[in-house]
């Protein structure tokens, strides 16, 4: 295909294949800055900014670079001029191999624009998907300290709008597999047409490690990018609908979800790192029914609901109905996600989600709770739990709820609540860490309650 | 800054980090290698067995590729290392699952793909050994005749009878797992074959002639024909001292086979799981102790899990067994110290060598020595510390530079340990949920080789000074990170009188740069750096004494100072004004030293006495810790760090080396597990092998001590490894303090934590019955 871009401020027309990775790309075109460490999303090496936004180059399909605006460490200044940031990185003592630096300069390139004067907690969040090995980061946040003092953040232009508002150009040969829809309904149609033989592409962060590791059989392509309609959220007739395409930066970034819905919010903040949120979508974190999705398990108690789309209607499934069992979804081979819809609860309504992963970050659950209850004169209503990463996908704890709802709130009954909850849930693994932990969860959430 | 140095000691940038910023500089994977194939590896699969016949599938075009197997070694099957048990390539036998067997190139990587499926292996398993309680019990002779690689012991004193008259002897055992480096760039090693029947190699590496020497083995090349040049090298902290030997000359065997280039470069997946690590370890304690917390007497015992080759555990055993009982002087010592085989990958270099393990041991032990007579854990180390005239067990006395007892004092006033102490366990029980721990090691580290290393190796360096006008350092110690590229070349520049611009540090290249030794033990600032150092003034004496041969000089005699020759009055010539002057005489413009023993030491390989380091670098460590009681979560918040290095050659690039090994020896404490089973790694990802992020890591605060060693560079101690050796014992002896356990294990996992906390509740619960 002939894709049309801006690397580092040159406008390009190149030949790639479809799938190619944008991480080779550019290497290829000898802006060896993006470097492989991983080749899964684990490291940052590769980061680089897509339309302004933090990326992990090796996760990004060619076919969703068309029409966008790739900026590299090289296109920030080389040895002979480098620009402020570099420069503090180089004068604070941040580089060490260096492997890690292109990447860890775009990461604190890309903080900067959002928050030019972070403090040190949110520098750590920013370069948090940036794995450094040599560093022990210390001086690498110094750096980030220095430019943000020398006001690089607000020196940073904003994103400029698309390169270009025609669509990609494909060879005869690859117009048969790969389709690039701009609306659902076009979408609907390619969907039906070939069935199971479509992988959507979203934010292909499950996508490329699946295919790295063999895990995935690419027949044909759809590939989201494009449908506008996908990325909304909105709010409306008392539901927040959030589109399948929502990023999980914009699910934690979004006023309705964080005053709505904060536990929601929470799992997407909670999730991978910068770099993987800023392309991670909800429809691809609920299709790919993965047991250690993070944001189906607050989903669960929140009351949503799946929307599924086809030629022949929309139709709701109840969260609690969605998957059919080890990374297998209800979704027929007709059908595509359109998205979530959530009821706006009452403003009494108490929520939370906690993750237990296997570090702070970038790291996929161990342990996962989401809790929500209404707390009414010391008596709890409305008790709702779910507990993720424990077995083929999360699950409700209905005994627990039972044990709970109508029921005075203490710190017995939060004790007790914990020993039910642990004894309810069946981890496959690491079976009592997983169950105490769970429990424990449990009971924060109602000690939480109690304290306010 | 030192008044009486201007570049050693001040805050110049280092010299590569600009380009490294800026993403120009070029990494092995970086560059453009003309027709070059790529090179994959057929791995074993099984941990041990017979292997009857490799099979390639006829349905493949094996024109299409090249295929090397032991059959096309030209010399004999070993990476040659400290021993030449390494096979290249498996032949008869198969000793660990990921053991190379056969190797593909391809002009590319589909093409590769195919031709590895192609491949399948004819197998009769063997009953492995898969434990070192195995490997010692001999339930299967894997290795020589018993298992045992390496054994050594050091016997001070009379422990035996020391041990009757103590008043309480404490046991414990310690367990440590693997390590893997993560250095972000993956293994990665071209070969280039010349049309004369010559060989280059280039690649991601810490020791040029080592590689070198492992290539004119395998190959059976003469060595001038052999050249091997680094490439930029990103992180290796160990991991590239032993495998780039294993890789260049794998690389080397397609290279020959298929009259190309051909380049490997591993992928995350297959460096996790083939490539060295570090050692694991069983280490026992047992000291007789007074009951004021004087140590009277050890017993200790170590057991290194070597792996089923041996790469370096001989000289990781020898320094672990070498720095048994740590900081502390201890009368009466016996120690054994066995590295054992097992038929899983073999064990390698990883920063500490050997260290991590034994200092984790007495680190831990004296919190529980301490725990034992309720004592604070440090007053209990005050009170044994190492001072200048104390004996080490191997009965070294050093009379300098022994500086145990002024960083303890240093970080303790620096963190407020003891206030801190008590305030967080007042907090802990007003909020148990969420709680606060505070720990403290301390830890050394021999810099160089050990024993006579120094002297049997004796590594030379050149200096010379180029058309341009710059002079050049040339050595085979390589910069991967740490700053070889720039400390070397300031150690030169002060030497010369020159500004750090001036100097630029040759790219390790074995055809032009001399053999300085590897980049390994902490050596390179302290003993490269010093002979760096020699050959600038012997550049200059020629310098001088050449110039008075000239006519304008006729004799005059010239001294060398500040940058400038001097004859009195007003003869004062800068230094590349005399090298222009002086350009006829190439010879004169270079110089080459060698290393120049240092007097006064002398080690007794044979009966494991004497001065075993010439200077040990000294580090203390406070870390503070939260743990989530909910969720068994292990927060470093705060870590304070005091070490003595002799000089820290450039201050900001010794913090570095402080943070980013302290760092890895957190990561070592909580986190780092590469999963085992039947013989093979199970973390084949960096989502399963997981290192610490911004968010898993503490503020640092780091301070630097100098007290000069007189023999070093400016009186640079190694300071490399240093800050591996103390982190974790510091960690875990916080989240000990913080949940009220005592973990004898790394890593302290969530699951292990869980299970002493359990173990304690039910202790509890059995107490109250
Ligand atoms: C480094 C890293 C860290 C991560 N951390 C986390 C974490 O902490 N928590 C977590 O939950 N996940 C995590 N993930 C997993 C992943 O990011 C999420 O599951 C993400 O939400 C997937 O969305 P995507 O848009 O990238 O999906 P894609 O990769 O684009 O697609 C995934 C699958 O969903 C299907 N699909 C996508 N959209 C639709 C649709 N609209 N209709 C039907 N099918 C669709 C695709 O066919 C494909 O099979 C991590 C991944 C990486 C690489
Ligand atoms: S290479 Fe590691 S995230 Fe892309
Ligand atoms: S500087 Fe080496 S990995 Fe960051």
């Amino acid at each position: 295909m002939k894709i049309t871009c801006v690397i580092n401020g040159t406008l390009r027309v190149l030949d790639a294949r479809p799938l190619d990775r944008l991480l080779d790309i550019l290497r290829n075109l000898g802006l060896t800055g993006a470097k492989e460490g991983c080749g899964e999303g684990e490291c940052g090496a590769c980061a680089v900014l897509l339309d302004g936004e933090l990326v992990n180059s090796c996760m990004v399909p060619a076919i969703q670079v068309h029409g966008r605006t790739v900026l590299t460490a090289e296109g920030l200044g080389a040895p002979e001029n480098p620009d402020i940031l570099q420069k503090a990185f180089l004068e604070e003592g941040a580089v060490q191999c260096g492997f890690c630096i292109p990447g860890m300069v775009m990461a604190s390139r890309a903080l900067l624009a959002r928050i030019p004067h972070p403090d040190r907690p949110a520098i750590r969040t920013g370069l948090a998907g940036n794995l450094c090995r040599c560093t022990g980061y210390e001086k690498i946040i110094r750096a980030v300290e220095k430019a943000a003092g020398m006001g690089y953040g607000e020196g940073i232009p904003p994103f400029a709008g698309p390169v270009c508002d025609y669509p990609p150009e494909f060879s005869d040969e690859e117009r048969k597999s790969f389709f690039q829809p701009s609306s659902i309904a076009e979408a609907m149609e390619i969907r039906a047409e070939y069935g199971d033989e479509i992988t959507f592409l979203a934010g292909t962060t499950d996508f490329f490690p699946d295919l790295k590791n063999g895990k995935v059989e690419v027949k044909k392509v759809l590939d989201l990018s494009r449908v506008e309609e996908l990325r909304a959220i909105t709010r409306k007739d008392g539901k927040l609908f959030v589109g399948a395409c929502a990023s999980d930066s914009m699910i934690m970034e979004h006023p309705d979800v964080l005053s709505l819905f904060p536990a929601l919010a929470r799992a997407a903040e909670l999730s991978g790192a910068r770099a993987v949120q800023n392309r991670a979508t909800l429809g691809g974190n609920l299709a790919s029914a993965s047991g250690a999705a993070d944001l189906p398990v607050p989903l669960l108690v929140l009351g949503a609901s799946v929307i599924l789309g086809s030629l022949r209607g929309e139709r709701l499934v109840p969260m609690e109905e969605f998957f059919a069992g080890y990374r297998q979804t209800v979704l027929k081979n007709d059908e595509m996600l359109l998205g979530v819809s959530l009821s706006i609860p009452p403003a009494t309504l108490r929520q939370a989600f906690y993750k237990r992963g296997s570090r702070a970050a970038l790291t996929l659950s161990r342990i996962s709770v989401a809790c929500s209850a209404v707390l009414e004169e010391g008596t709890l209503k409305d008790v709702r739990i779910a507990a993720g990463s424990m077995s083929a996908f999360p699950v409700r704890l209905p005994e627990t709820e039972k044990s709970l709802s109508g029921k005075r709130l203490s710190a017995e009954l939060a004790d007790d609540a914990a020993d039910s909850a642990s004894r309810e849930i069946n981890p496959r693994k690491s079976g009592e860490f997983r169950k105490t932990v769970t429990g424990n969860l449990v009971r924060k959430f109602l000690l939480s309650l109690l304290q306010n | 800054m030192d008044e009486t140095t201007a570049v050693v000691g001040s805050p110049v940038p280092r010299t590569d980090g600009l380009a490294k910023a800026c993403g120009s500089a070029q990494f092995l994977d970086d560059l453009n290698i003309d027709g070059c194939w790529i090179g994959g590896t057929v791995r074993a699969q099984v941990p041990r067995g017979k292997l009857r016949e490799i099979r390639l599938d006829p349905s493949f075009d094996w024109g299409r590729v090249v295929l090397v197997t032991a059959r096309d070694l030209p010399g004999i099957n070993a990476v040659s290392m400290i021993r030449d048990d390494y096979p290249a390539l498996a032949d008869l036998l198969i000793s660990f699952p990921t053991q190379a067997v056969a190797l593909v190139a391809a002009p590319d990587q589909e093409t590769l793909g195919e031709a590895l499926a192609a491949v399948s292996l004819d197998v009769e398993e063997l009953p492995p050994i898969l434990t070192v309680e195995d490997s010692i019990a001999c339930t299967q002779v894997i290795w020589g005749e018993n298992n045992i690689m390496d054994e050594y012991s050091i016997a001070s004193g009379n422990a035996a009878e020391a041990f009757e008259t103590a008043d309480l002897i404490v046991e414990g055992t310690y367990r440590t797992k693997h390590q893997e480096h993560v250095y972000l760039e993956t293994q990665g090693m071209a070969a280039l074959p010349g049309e004369d029947g010559s060989l280059e190699v280039i690649g991601s590496m810490q020791c040029p002639y080592y590689v070198h020497s492992a290539l004119v083995k395998a190959l059976g090349f003469p060595p001038e024909k052999v050249r091997v040049r680094q490439t930029v090298t990103g992180g290796a902290f160990g991991g590239k001292e032993d495998y780039p030997s294993i890789l260049g000359l794998h690389a080397a065997l397609l290279a020959l086979k298929s009259g190309r280039p051909v380049k490997m470069v591993y992928d995350r997946k297959e460096d996790l799981l083939c490539t060295t690590k570090r050692h694991p370890s069983v280490i026992r304690h047992r000291t007789g102790v007074k009951k004021d917390g004087t140590l009277t007497a050890a017993e200790i015992d170590i057991v290194l899990d070597g792996g089923a080759f041996t790469t370096m555990s001989k000289v990781v055993l020898s320094r672990s067994i070498l720095h048994a009982t740590g900081c502390y002087f201890i009368p009466h010592v016996s120690v054994r110290a066995r590295a054992v085989a097992t038929n899983t990958p073999p064990n390698g270099a990883y920063r500490g060598f050997g260290v991590p393990q034994s200092n984790f041991a007495i680190e831990r032990h004296m919190d529980r020595i301490a725990e034992a007579l309720g004592m604070d854990p440090l007053d209990l180390r005050k009170k044994n510390l190492l001072k200048n005239g104390s004996s080490f067990p191997y009965g070294q006395v050093l009379d300098e530079g022994m500086s145990a007892e002024l960083v303890l004092d240093k970080v303790v006033e620096m963190s407020g340990y003891r206030e801190k102490r008590r305030l967080f366990d007042e907090e802990n029980r007003k909020n148990p949920f969420f709680r606060k721990g505070i720990g403290l090691s301390l830890g050394l580290h021999g810099g160089g080789f050990t024993g006579s290393g120094e002297e049997t190796i004796s590594g030379s360096a050149s200096v010379r000074v180029t058309g341009g006008g710059k002079v050049e350092v040339l050595v085979s110690s390589v910069e991967m990170g740490q700053g070889a590229s720039t400390v070397l070349p300031m150690i030169a520049a002060e030497t010369l009188g020159l500004d750090l611009e001036s100097v630029v540090h040759h790219v390790p290249d074995t055809s032009v740069v001399p053999n300085s030794g590897p980049t390994v033990a902490s050596r390179t600032t302290m003993y490269v750096g010093k002979t760096v150092q020699d050959a600038c003034i012997s550049l200059v004496e020629q310098m001088a004494e050449k110039a008075a041969e000239l006519e304008e000089f006729a004799g005059k005699r010239f001294s060398f100072d500040k940058g400038a020759f001097t004859a009195g009055g007003n003869d004062r010539i800068p230094f590349f004004d005399m090298a222009k002057r002086l350009a006829s005489f190439p010879g004169i413009l270079s110089a080459t030293v060698q290393y120049r023993p240092i007097p006064g030491f002398s080690w007794d390989e044979a009966s494991y006495t004497g001065d075993a380091y010439k200077a040990y670098a000294w580090i203390a460590d406070v870390v503070e810790v939260e743990v989530d009681m909910d969720t068994f979560e292990i927060m470093p918040r705060k870590a304070y760090i005091s070490a003595e290095m002799g000089k820290a050659i450039s201050p900001v690039l010794a913090e570095g080396q402080i943070e980013g090994g302290s760092l890895q020896a957190f990561g070592y404490a909580y986190l780092e597990d590469v999963g085992m089973k039947n013989g093979s790694y199970t973390a084949a990802h960096l989502n399963q092998y997981l290192i610490p992020t911004t968010l898993d890591t503490p503020d640092f605060s780091v301070d630097l001590q100098e007290v000069p060693f007189s023999w070093g560079p400016y009186g640079a101690k190694g300071l490399g490894e240093l800050p591996m050796d103390s982190g974790a014992p510091a960690l875990v002896a916080a989240v000990g303090h913080a949940a009220g356990v005592f973990p004898e294990e790394i890593p302290v996992a969530g699951e292990y934590l869980h299970s002493l906390l359990r173990g304690k509740k039910q202790e509890r619960k059995a107490g109250e019955k």
